[in-house]
């Protein structure tokens, strides 16, 4: 009944689960249990969230992380929504660069746009005044800060949605002798609608559950993330500190689970049959759209510079000449070891994420008959976005420290970094590899069975050189984003490999704000550097596969 | 209705009561046939008939629910594919997109551990046979869809077979390529005498191919025979509607050579259908004469023609009988005949339905 095929593919099944047991579900759970007990590990039922909802300087959090996530996810939606716009219905010039200049802000940790707004908005800020009287600390910061680091992420999926649109449906409209306003209320916004939902809750639960803004530019304003950084690190209060994950979690599974349902929505409007839209050049609109997309680049831009620029300044605002003593991280405990701890981290999570990745797409979307471990791996698979990198990192801490785990020697490893890290980028790479594999022909593997090849052979010969762009891009998804990520790491690094974006929080909270942007600044050269090379990979590749592409 | 093939020596595939379930939904039912060493067998029917669902359980890509399945003499009903014997090419030919077409048809014999100079060889030969030898270079994506088809052919051929199952294979051709290909896969089929099933919803396809038919319908086998005897003596108003045109006319036995249908009588074998049996009349167009002013005959009726469709090398004509209670009747006239006739819509006809054209099914709703 099963043959060989059938059981790597059971084996493969098994042992995806037991990663995501031993990475996501056990230490979870542990983290729920550890939200209900006391300090001597009793059993105390609801009093540590009884105590909670009962310190008014705890949960005022609640509202401040709302506010922030909302003030920030309603900016950023209508900015992005305008920027997309731009790219896909207009017939403006220079298209390919503002589109790059869109990813900009992927390239450097949250942390780093803090520090930025700080040199240009802080107390001996350039332009202070713009804020009258106001303090760039708290939830202004904040708000700025997180506007420009979920752009990109906005972006993508608003302009995505765009872009599928069917240029029947504006020949109707223009018959119909429609208005252009109108055209855009009755066609185009509801068209892009489940973009737009979309973008609005990846973009909330991204800033609710953010720490490196709230850390660097919060001030003495509060939200969850900082809570849960503040009871675990400060007070060593691991109970309080699951106890704040636990309501970290809420909204995010919660607006996961809208998202996922309107997705599933919108595969459906995919489906039908749509000839692309040409937008057509009108001088006015042209012109404008190009205006709101430089400001747009003009403004992220600055950032990145001022924030090289305060990488390179002597002392900032009193002694302005450049120099690069910034970048030699003299201080006990920092060095250029947490760059190169941070370059290791990247390079195992991007191999070994996708490696992992495309395996498990593989294992659930491509085998003939249906197993049931395939339901559970999808399942399992969409997890880790919904839990914050600063609840991962903690249950890690629970689970990985109990003496009696097993796996106990793996804490304070690069391992567990590793893990933790490809565990919360999870959901999104696998989406692409699945995206990728679907659209291959349903009957490559019944061809090969009849044709007796084994399922590793035709995985190898052609599955991987046929998706070898989605390989791409889900390994540089990888490595960026555990370049630039501190939630998931923050606390689980040990001294020897601490990496640089942890590196920099501590720096700032020092006080040594230059150093911090020096090695905030490494981060995004690397990714530079990367980025640099993907696209020569993806470009060099795409040239000799060329031959079969072309239709 | 299945038909147990009895004659000869065994066949080569044996399905036994092969019956598939998915979930509550019944998809095949009591199939049981047997096809013989080097047949052209067509699966045909409307979509959701169970034959695609058929050919897949023998392949293995499914696995029946009950019955068996036997492919030279030995039982593979649990195997799966990679243990049967055959070749499959799909509708959508499903070939490696970043592999050459050479490698594409090297693709199932680089496992059996030939040398190399052995599968070019072979290669070459298949290549040649299709006549797309000046192709083997290029990718699927720089081919038509009649040479992607004819690479997937030989790919499927490659490993010598011992069954070949085609899913549909032409569907996806324009008319034109889709009669040459017929040709030329029957032609290839006979010169390497491989076993070959395949699935189709053209009747027009099957019966210029098939040596056999098996006609399915809601997951039965309606009836299996040549394409002949599935056109001449359809076994059901299914099969005799499905395939080709059919016209339908509800009658009542009145003895033992007559029968009427509603003011009209007309002679006809009754066999042994009681009298003032409710039946169903069935009569191929081309069956009906059409009859200029002076001919005589039995069975004529009186008709009006409603509408003329020309097709070509015949004519169809649309005709209203009053006497039969108004109902419609298609029939094919030869350009030829209707030139010496005056065909024109509201005209009267009068036309002949010869008794022995007249096919009697039992009025089942």
């Amino acid at each position: 009944m099963l043959d060989a095929d059938d059981w790597v593919v059971r084996v493969v099944l098994v042992v995806l689960g037991a990663f995501f047991l031993i990475a996501l579900v056990v230490p979870l759970f542990m983290m729920v249990s550890r939200s209900v007990q006391n300090i001597r590990g009793e059993f105390v039922g609801l009093a540590n969230y009884i105590l909670y909802f009962q310190t008014p300087a705890l949960f005022q959090s609640i509202n401040n992380s709302f506010f922030v996530a909302g003030l920030s996810t309603a900016i950023v939606i209508v900015l992005a929504f305008g920027y997309a716009y731009a790219l896909t219905r207009t017939h403006m010039r220079f298209k390919a660069f503002f589109r790059i200049m869109a990813f900009v802000p992927l390239l450097s940790p949250s942390l780093l746009k803090a520090i930025a707004l700080v040199y240009w908005f802080g107390n001996q800020g350039v332009f202070k005044e713009v804020l009258m009287g106001n303090s760039i600390y708290g939830p202004i910061g904040i708000v700025i800060a997180s506007v420009t680091w979920t752009f990109p992420h906005a972006f993508l999926i608003i302009s995505t949605a765009l872009s599928l649109s069917d240029a029947r449906l504006y020949e109707a409209a223009e018959a119909l002798k429609t208005s252009r306003l109108r055209v855009f209320f009755t066609v185009t916004l509801p068209g892009a609608r489940y973009g737009l939902i979309s973008a609005t809750f990846v973009v909330f639960i991204l800033v609710f559950t953010d720490f490196g803004v709230p850390k660097v530019i919060g001030g003495n304003y509060n939200v969850l993330a900082t809570d849960i950084y503040k009871e675990v690190v400060g007070q060593q209060n691991f109970e309080m500190g699951a106890v704040v994950c636990m309501i970290l979690l809420i909204p995010a599974v919660f607006a996961f689970a809208i998202d996922r349902i309107v997705t599933r929505k919108q595969v459906a409007l995919l489906s039908a049959r749509a000839v692309p839209y040409e937008p057509k050049s009108n001088r006015l609109t042209d012109t404008t759209m190009l205006i709101y997309c430089a400001i747009i680049t003009v403004f992220i831009l600055a950032i990145l510079g001022m924030a090289q620029y305060a990488a390179l300044v002597k002392l900032w605002p009193y002694n302005l000449g450049l120099t690069l003593e910034h970048f030699s991280f003299e201080f006990e405990g920092f060095g250029w070891g947490n760059f190169y701890n941070s370059l290791i981290l990247a390079a195992s999570t991007a191999i070994i994420g996708t490696a992992l990745v495309f395996l498990g797409a593989y294992v659930v979307e491509k085998p003939r008959s249906a197993f049931a471990g395939r339901q559970v791996v999808q399942f399992l698979a969409m997890l880790p976005l919904t839990v914050p990198g600063l609840v991962l990192g903690l249950s890690y801490i629970f689970f990985f420290n109990h003496p009696a785990n097993p796996f106990g020697f793996l804490y304070a490893s690069m391992a567990i970094l590793v893990m933790s890290t490809v565990t919360h980028f999870y959901t999104v790479s696998h989406l692409t590899a699945v995206t990728a594999l679907k659209q291959m022909d349903r009957e490559f593997e019944s061809v090969s069975a009849s044709l007796k090849i084994p399922l590793r052979r035709s995985f190898f010969k052609v599955t991987v050189p046929v998706c070898i762009p989605a390989i791409l891009d889900i390994s540089i998804y990888l490595f960026l984003n555990a370049m630039t990520t501190v939630s998931a790491v923050i606390f689980l690094y040990s001294s020897t490999t601490k990496v640089a974006s942890v590196a920099a929080i501590h720096m700032d909270e020092l006080g040594e704000v230059s150093s911090a942007a020096a090695m905030a600044m490494l981060i995004v050269y690397a990714c530079l550097a990367v980025r640099l090379l993907h696209l020569l990979a993806t470009h060099s590749l795409l040239r000799r596969l060329q031959a079969w592409r072309t239709r | 209705m299945s038909e147990k093939d009895d004659s000869g020596p065994t066949p080569y595939l044996r399905i036994e009561n092969v019956g598939k379930s998915f979930g509550s939904f019944r998809a095949l039912e009591q199939i049981s046939f047997g096809i013989h060493d080097g047949e052209f067998v067509c699966f045909l029917g409307p979509s959701g008939c169970g034959k695609t669902t058929l050919l897949r359980c023998i392949a293995g890509l499914e696995f029946q629910t009950d019955g068996s399945i036997y492919q030279g003499g030995v039982d593979i009903s649990w195997l799966p594919p990679s243990k049967r014997d055959f070749g499959i090419v799909f509708q959508s030919y499903a070939l490696f997109p970043n592999l050459t077409v050479t490698d594409n048809v090297a693709y199932g014999l680089i496992n059996k551990k030939l040398a190399k100079t052995d599968i070019e060889k072979r290669v070459t030969d298949l290549l040649n046979l299709v006549d797309l030898i000046q192709h083997s270079g290029k990718y699927p994506s720089q081919l038509s869809g009649g040479e992607q088809q004819r690479v997937a052919l030989v790919r499927a051929l490659a490993t010598s077979p011992g069954l070949l199952l085609l899913d549909e294979p032409l569907s996806a051709l324009d008319a034109k390529v889709r009669a040459h290909l017929r040709r030329e896969i029957r032609d290839l089929q006979k010169r390497l005498g491989v076993t070959t099933i395949m699935v189709t919803h053209d009747q027009e396809e099957a019966q210029t191919m098939a040596d056999r038919i098996f006609v399915m319908s809601h997951g039965r086998l309606e009836q299996v025979g040549t394409p002949n005897e599935i056109y001449d003596q359809p076994a059901s108003p299914f099969v005799a509607d499905f395939i080709g045109v059919m016209n339908f006319i509800s009658v009542i036995v009145t003895g033992k050579s007559s029968i009427r249908c509603e003011m009209l009588s007309l002679d006809c074998e009754t066999d042994d259908f009681a009298v003032d049996t409710r039946l169903k009349g069935a009569i191929r167009p081309e069956d009906i004469v059409v009859l200029n002013s002076v001919e005589v005959g039995d069975n004529v009726v009186e008709t009006v023609i409603q509408d003329v469709e020309h097709l070509g090398s015949y004519v169809r004509l649309y005709l209203c009988c009053t006497e039969m209670g108004d109902c419609e009747l298609r029939a094919d006239v030869t350009k030829s005949a209707a030139r010496r006739l005056v065909l024109v819509p509201g005209q009267q006809a009068r036309v002949r339905i010869p008794p022995e054209s007249i096919r009697l099914y039992r009025d089942d709703g």
